[in-house]
């Protein structure tokens, strides 16, 4: 090989390394991003680092979610049971709260998260 | 030529670049409404248009059967439950088979405590509507009837499709099963697409398969005590899966009423005919996920005591229990699996099954 070849190799070589290392780092993060989501769509992604109150339409209602000093909450909803008020503040990445009558879920992301899923 | 040969190693290495940016090394989930719960799939080294098309698809799956087997929206059990208190023979619809022919082996199994002939007494509790229970509690003299003349699938008779009952007080219920039976099916079909790296939750009741990336997916078993009621710290312990294997709890925390100052749950001990008393969950680990969904309900219901026959009876050995002080009840392979998260640690008891 000459020199030109060696060169070309090792720079793809690198080039491998650094997009693995980048792609390894990118899903090792801390919590970041809050969604929202209503009857399975999307409706907002959120920093979890910036405090804020977001209302959130379901099928009964309004539901409220408020994020405060790096964790989420539902702190208000027009369900009956209000068993996602009760479940209080997440803050680990892949954990949740959910109203099911509403059809309100709050999800946390950010990077690789510690479970991949949560038995109950 | 030499040097065309070595320039194959460049091109070797651009085509692993390449490879590298094909497959995404990524986990896309979806959440949908289905089976009363929410429904989280996740899926690695899928591309995103073809990971939408999939849950799609999935969704339209378990809406289906939940549609089907639904004990008492209207549907092919919903008329099974009106026909069987007639004593008559009638034909059962096909898509309900799998899960009368299920339900009486596991009922056999777990000693009658897996008993979905128990719909009337769960109906008398309110906990089969759509509504959550308010209470009052049923009274003695109403369950009565189902201690005197206990309905139970020893009373159907199942005859190709030809179904009969000697007990007018059965009512069908699969609610110990259906989900998971749901969720082996929705692997499945995971499968047909050619995917091996998958999780399904349905409400806390999963099954995966594979891993991400030649890492194994890890799994959570959330603290029975803040299951509905805490911050996000409320894991219990950690395992990581193998090949294909479901985690499905119990927990007498999913649905409850409160009614003067008393919590009643909703699994019922066909036994007595009142919320099973001793556990507050149990969780067990198993390849299917409607014979783990079933045996976590009699599990709990053994309770504390009598777990390891249940557990010795379905030849299911990877089994943890924990009871109303948080003691843990554990076999010894699901002692080697789990991780506890907490400090300190659970009180743990170690009982190798009969």
């Amino acid at each position: 090989m000459t020199a030109g070849d060696w060169l070309v190799a090792l720079l793809l070589s690198a080039l491998i390394v650094v997009a693995s290392v980048l792609a390894w780092r990118s899903q090792t993060g801390p919590a970041e991003k809050v969604i929202i989501t209503a009857g399975g769509k999307t409706v907002s992604v959120l920093d979890i680092h910036r405090d804020q109150v977001v209302d959130v339409d379901g099928p009964l209602g309004t539901s409220r979610v408020e994020i405060r000093g790096g964790k989420v909450r539902i702190s208000a909803s027009p369900c009956s049971n209000h068993l996602c008020i009760l479940r209080g503040w997440v803050q680990t990445t892949g954990d949740s709260v959910v109203c099911l009558p509403n059809r309100v879920a709050v999800t946390v992301v950010g990077g690789d998260p510690y479970y991949d899923a949560v038995t109950f | 030529m030499t040097r065309l040969r070595d320039r194959r190693w460049i091109l070797l290495l651009l085509a692993l670049g390449l490879a590298a940016c094909s497959a995404p090394a990524t986990v896309y989930k979806q959440q949908f409404y289905s089976f009363g719960t929410i429904v989280e799939v996740s899926v690695w080294g899928v591309d995103e248009t073809r990971a939408q098309r999939l849950f799609a698809q999935l969704q339209d799956d378990m809406d289906y059967m939940h549609t089907t087997w639904h004990a008492w929206h209207e549907g092919p059990v919903a008329r099974i439950n009106q026909l069987l208190p007639l004593g008559k023979e009638f034909s059962v619809a096909p898509s309900v088979l799998p899960l009368i022919e299920n339900s009486l082996a596991l009922y056999r199994k777990t000693q009658g405590l897996y008993n979905p002939a128990i719909g009337g007494l769960l109906r008398l509790w309110g906990f089969a509507q759509d509504d959550p229970p308010t209470g009052p509690p049923p009274t003695a003299v109403q369950i009565q009837p189902y201690l005197q003349h206990p309905p139970s699938m020893a009373d159907l008779h199942l005859d190709g499709i030809r179904l009969r009952s000697d007990n007018p007080l059965v009512q069908l219920d699969f609610g110990a099963y259906a989900k998971g039976y749901a969720v082996d099916l929705l692997i499945a079909r995971i499968r047909e697409w050619g995917i091996s790296d998958a999780i399904v939750n349905a409400g806390g009741n999963l099954r995966a398969m594979g891993g991400k990336g030649g890492k194994p997916w890890r799994i959570g078993i959330r603290d029975p005590r803040h299951a509905r009621d805490d911050s996000g710290k409320g894991v219990l312990a950690s395992l990581e899966v193998r090949g294909d294997e479901s985690v499905f709890t119990s927990g007498n925390y999913e649905r409850y009423f409160f009614y003067e100052g008393r919590r009643y749950h909703h699994i019922i001990d066909p036994r007595t005919g009142y919320p099973a008393q001793g556990s507050i969950s149990a969780t067990v680990i198993w390849n299917n996920g409607g014979e783990a969904d079933a045996a976590s309900t009699a599990l709990f219901i053994a309770g504390p005591q009598h777990w390891p026959e249940v557990a010795a009876s379905l030849g299911m050995d990877q089994v943890m229990v924990v009871d109303e002080a948080m003691h843990v009840y554990m076999t010894p392979a699901m002692a080697a699996r789990v991780h506890f998260e907490q400090q300190p640690p659970p009180v743990v008891t170690v009982t190798a099954l009969p």
